[in-house]
C-alpha cells in the first residue's frame, strides 16, 4: 500500500482496488511502444493480405474471376477487422505485435477482456484513425485522434479503450540488471518494528547497492541512521545485516 | 533539489515506463509547459514574422533551428515542477538569455542534430556540466543502454512529419472547395514543374502545420527524455531508496516524540478519560479515507477461450513467457492452418456439383396471399364490384391516375385470388408480369398491355389516350370475382 505521503504523486502504475480492499497496480503502457506494436501488426496484416490475395487470384484462374474477387474481399475483411479482435479476446490478450513487444490488453480491473470488449475497442480503431490523409474517409488513417486522446488520458487509453473500458499494460518486462552489495557477515534484528515499505526499502538497498559508488552508498545509509544507529561505512554494514535478518526471517 | 517534495513517484522503472512517466509529466502541466516553450520561441517569432513573412520555408527552418532554446525553458519548468517548485513567469524570462547563451556553439551548431538531445540536455542544464565532466556524466547515464533514446529520436522524426501531415489535411477539409482544388493542383504539379511557385497560402499552411507539429513533438520528447534521465539516475543513485529512508527517519523521529507525549499524557490523565478519548481516536481513525469501503462492480469475462486453438498452438500460446520466436512459430502454424482451411473450401467449391441436385426440387411453400403489392391494396374488399365501370367513370371525371390504378389493382387482385399466381408483397411491376407469364393463367396478353400502360403513366407520366382506356375497359376480362 502507498503511504499517506505518496498521494497525488504522478505515477505510471495505476492502482486498482479489488474486492476485500486488495490493491493491485497495473503497469499501463504508453503510446510509443503501442505504436510499435501497431506497426508490426500492420506489417503482418498487409503481408498476409498480399500473399493470400496473390494465391487467391491464382486460384481465380480455376474457379472464376468473380469468385476470386469475392474471396479476396472476404479475406481482407477478416484479416483487417477481425484479426485483432480474435487475438485480443483469445488466450494471449494481445495481437502478434503486442505479444512480441510484451504488451497485453486487459480490463480496467486487470482481468482478461471479453469478446464484446475486443470487438468494441478494435472497431472503434476507425474513429481513432481520424483524420484521414487524402480526401474523405477512404484515405490513410493518421491516428491523430487516437494519439491525442491517448496522451491526454491518465491511463493512456485511446477512444476504443475508453469505450470498451480496457487498458494496455506491460505484460512482460525484461529483467533489469541488479548488482547486490557484498553479503553481510552477521545478522542484526532491527531495533524497532518496520512498516512493509521500509522493509522493502531495506531489501532494495542491499539488492542494488552494487550499482552505486561507495560514497553514494554511505550517503544513502546515513539517511537511515535512526535505524542503524551509526554513520558512515558502519551504517552500511549494519543496514545490510538488518536486511539479511529480515530476509532470513521470511 | 529536494527529494521529499517530488511530485511524481520515483521508482526504478523499465525504459519504456520511464518514457511514459515523462509523457505523463508533460500532460499534467501541459498549459504551463506550453507557455514556457513559446516564451523560448518568442525571439524567432519577433524577428521572423515581420522579416520572413513571405518566405515560409526559411521561417520553418529558423523555427526548427531554434527549438533547443524552447526545449531548455520547458525542461527548466518541468524539472522544477517535479521537485515541488513552480517557477513564475519572471523566472522564465530571466532564464531565457541563459537558455540561448549556454554552450551556444555546442548545442545550437555542433550537436544540433544529436539524437541524444532529450537525455543529454538535463546533464548540461540541470547539473551544469561542461567539457570532460559532461561527456563522462553522459557516458555513465547511458551505461544502462541508449536503445530507448535512439528509438525516441526515430519516433520524434517520424511523428513530426506524420503529425504535420495530419494537421495539414485536417485543415484542408475546412477549406472552401475552389481553394481546395487549387491547392490540390498546385501540390500535384509541385514535383513535375521545375521552379513552380506554389500559392503563398499553401506554403503558409504547410509551414504552420509543421511548426505546430514540431512544438508538440518537441515538448513531449523533452518530457520523455527527462523521464529517461530521472529513471537512469534513480537506478544508479538509488533515489527511491534514499527517499524511503528519509521517510523512515521522519517517522522514527516523530515516533520518539509521540512516545514521550503519550507517556506524559498517561501520567497526568485518569484512566477513565483515557478510555473515552481512545474511542474518539478510534472513530477518527476509522473516519479516515483508508477505511472507506469502495465498491465497484466489475464484469468478469466469460471464460471465452478458443480451446481448440489453444490445443493446436500447444503450450506456446497459453504460456505467458512466450518470446518473439514463439510468436513467429505460432504465426507459421496460423498460416498453415489457414491454408488447410482454404484448401478444404476450395475442394468443396471445385466439387460443388456433387452437392447439387441432392434433395430434389422442393415443392414451393404455400404462401399467404399478398394483400398489399407495391404499396397498393389488392384485396377484393378494397375494390369496387365492377372495376371496369368504376375505372371508366373515374377516367371521364378526369381522375386518370385513379382510373389506371383501379384497373391495375383489379388485375393484380384477380391474378392473386382467381388466377392463383403467387405474387409477393415485395414484387415490382416487372416481377408481377414475369410471374404471370411463367404461370399458366389466362389473359396474359391483356395483363401485359395493361402493365405497359400503367408503368408509362406511373413512372413516365405518359397519359394513355382515351381509346386505349376505352378498349381496356371494354375488354376487361376479370369480371369473374371471388376465389374458386
Amino acid at each position: 500500500m502507498s503511504t499517506e505521503a505518496s498521494q497525488n504523486r504522478l505515477d505510471t502504475l495505476q492502482p486498482i482496488e479489488l474486492a476485500e480492499g486488495v490493491e493491485v497496480r497495473l503497469r499501463i503502457a504508453g503510446p510509443l511502444l503501442r505504436g510499435g506494436a501497431l506497426g508490426i501488426d500492420l506489417a503482418i496484416q498487409w503481408a498476409f493480405i498480399l500473399l493470400a490475395g496473390f494465391i487467391l487470384s491464382l486460384t481465380g484462374m480455376v474457379v472464376g474471376g468473380l469468385t476470386a474477387v469475392g474471396l479476396i474481399s472476404l479475406m481482407w475483411f477478416f484479416v483487417w477487422w477481425w484479426y485483432p479482435v480474435f487475438f485480443e479476446a483469445g488466450p494471449w490478450g494481445a495481437t502478434f505485435g503486442k505479444k512480441i513487444l510484451g504488451l497485453r490488453v486487459v480490463q480496467k480491473s486487470g482481468s482478461p477482456i471479453t469478446f464484446g470488449q475486443a470487438v468494441l475497442r478494435n472497431f472503434l480503431r476507425y474513429a481513432d484513425g481520424m483524420p484521414f490523409l487524402g480526401f474523405g474517409v477512404m484515405g490513410i488513417p493518421t491516428f491523430g485522434f487516437g494519439v491525442g486522446v491517448l496522451v491526454a488520458t491518465q491511463r493512456f487509453q485511446r477512444l476504443g479503450d475508453l469505450a470498451a473500458g480496457t487498458v494496455v499494460i506491460y505484460d512482460k518486462v525484461p529483467p533489469e540488471p541488479v548488482v547486490p552489495s557484498p553479503p553481510a557477515l552477521e545478522t542484526i534484528a532491527p531495533p524497532m518494528a518496520l512498516r512493509p515499505e521500509e522493509v522493502k526499502a531495506l531489501s532494495a538497498f542491499t539488492d542494488r547497492a552494487g550499482l552505486w559508488s561507495e560514497g553514494r552508498r554511505i550517503e544513502i545509509a546515513d539517511h537511515a541512521r535512526e535505524l542503524s544507529g551509526s554513520k558512515g561505512a558502519a551504517g552500511v554494514t549494519r543496514l545490510t545485516a538488518m536486511a539479511r535478518w529480515l530476509q532470513e526471517r521470511k | 533539489m529536494r527529494l521529499e517534495s517530488v511530485t511524481a513517484e520515483l521508482r526504478p522503472r523499465s525504459e519504456w515506463e520511464s518514457v511514459d512517466l515523462g509523457l505523463a509529466l508533460v500532460r499534467r502541466d501541459f498549459a504551463k509547459l506550453s507557455a514556457a516553450w513559446w516564451i523560448g520561441m518568442l525571439p524567432v517569432l519577433l524577428i521572423a514574422l515581420p522579416l520572413l513573412r513571405d518566405h515560409p520555408f526559411w521561417f520553418s527552418l529558423l523555427f526548427w533551428w531554434w527549438i533547443p532554446v524552447s526545449s531548455r525553458l520547458t525542461l527548466f519548468k518541468l524539472s522544477r515542477i517535479l521537485f515541488g517548485e513552480d517557477p513564475k513567469m519572471k523566472h522564465l524570462w530571466k532564464e531565457l538569455p541563459k537558455a540561448i547563451g549556454r554552450r551556444f556553439f555546442f548545442r545550437m551548431i555542433w550537436a544540433r542534430a544529436s539524437p541524444w538531445r532529450p537525455l543529454t540536455m538535463p546533464v548540461e542544464d540541470l547539473e551544469g556540466l561542461k567539457g570532460k565532466d559532461y561527456s563522462a556524466r553522459c557516458r555513465i547515464l547511458l551505461r544502462r543502454g541508449d536503445s530507448s533514446v535512439i528509438m525516441l529520436a526515430m519516433w520524434r522524426l517520424f511523428l513530426t512529419f506524420w503529425l504535420a501531415l495530419a494537421l495539414f489535411f485536417t485543415g484542408m477539409l475546412f477549406l472552401p472547395q475552389n481553394a481546395q482544388a487549387e491547392w490540390g493542383e498546385a501540390m500535384s504539379l509541385w514535383w513535375e514543374v521545375e521552379g513552380l511557385v506554389p500559392p503563398l497560402g499553401l506554403s503558409v499552411a504547410i509551414m504552420l502545420s509543421l511548426c505546430v507539429s514540431m512544438w508538440l513533438v518537441d515538448m513531449f520528447s523533452v518530457g520523455a527524455g527527462f523521464g529517461i534521465y530521472i529513471n537512469h539516475r534513480t537506478w544508479i543513485e538509488g533515489w527511491d531508496v534514499e527517499l524511503a529512508f528519509r521517510r523512515m527517519a521522519n517517522r522514527l523521529q516523530g515516533m520518539a516524540g509521540a512516545i514521550l507525549v503519550g507517556v506524559i499524557g498517561w501520567m497526568v490523565t485518569p484512566a477513565q478519560a483515557e478510555e473515552s478519548e481512545s474511542k474518539v481516536v478510534i472513530e477518527e481513525v476509522l473516519a479516515h479515507e483508508d477505511f472507506e469501503i469502495h465498491t465497484e462492480t466489475i464484469k468478469e469475462p466469460e471464460p471465452w477461450r478458443w480451446e481448440w486453438l489453444e490445443k493446436l498452438f500447444g503450450g506456446g500460446v497459453g504460456s505467458a513467457g512466450g518470446t518473439g520466436m514463439d510468436a513467429l512459430a505460432a504465426l507459421l502454424k496460423f498460416l498453415v492452418i489457414g491454408g488447410l482451411i482454404g484448401l478444404v473450401a476450395w475442394l468443396i467449391w471445385k466439387y460443388r456439383h456433387l452437392f447439387a441436385g441432392r434433395g430434389g426440387t422442393r415443392a414451393p411453400k404455400a404462401q399467404a396471399r399478398a394483400k398489399v403489392v407495391m404499396g397498393m391494396e389488392v384485396t377484393e374488399e378494397s375494390l369496387p364490384d365492377d372495376v371496369a365501370v368504376a375505372a371508366m367513370e373515374a377516367w371521364r371525371s378526369g381522375r386518370r391516375q385513379e382510373a389506371m390504378s383501379l384497373l391495375y389493382r383489379g388485375a393484380i387482385s384477380w391474378m392473386i385470388g382467381k388466377g392463383g399466381v403467387e405474387i409477393a408483397e415485395s414484387d415490382t411491376e416487372n416481377d408481377c408480369l414475369g410471374r404471370v407469364k411463367t404461370s399458366q393463367v389466362l389473359h396474359q396478353e391483356y395483363f401485359g398491355s395493361l402493365t405497359t400502360e400503367w408503368i408509362r403513366l406511373a413512372y413516365a407520366r405518359q397519359i394513355p389516350s382515351d381509346e386505349t382506356i376505352e378498349s381496356l375497359c371494354r375488354n376487361w376480362p376479370f369480371r369473374e370475382r371471388g376465389a374458386a
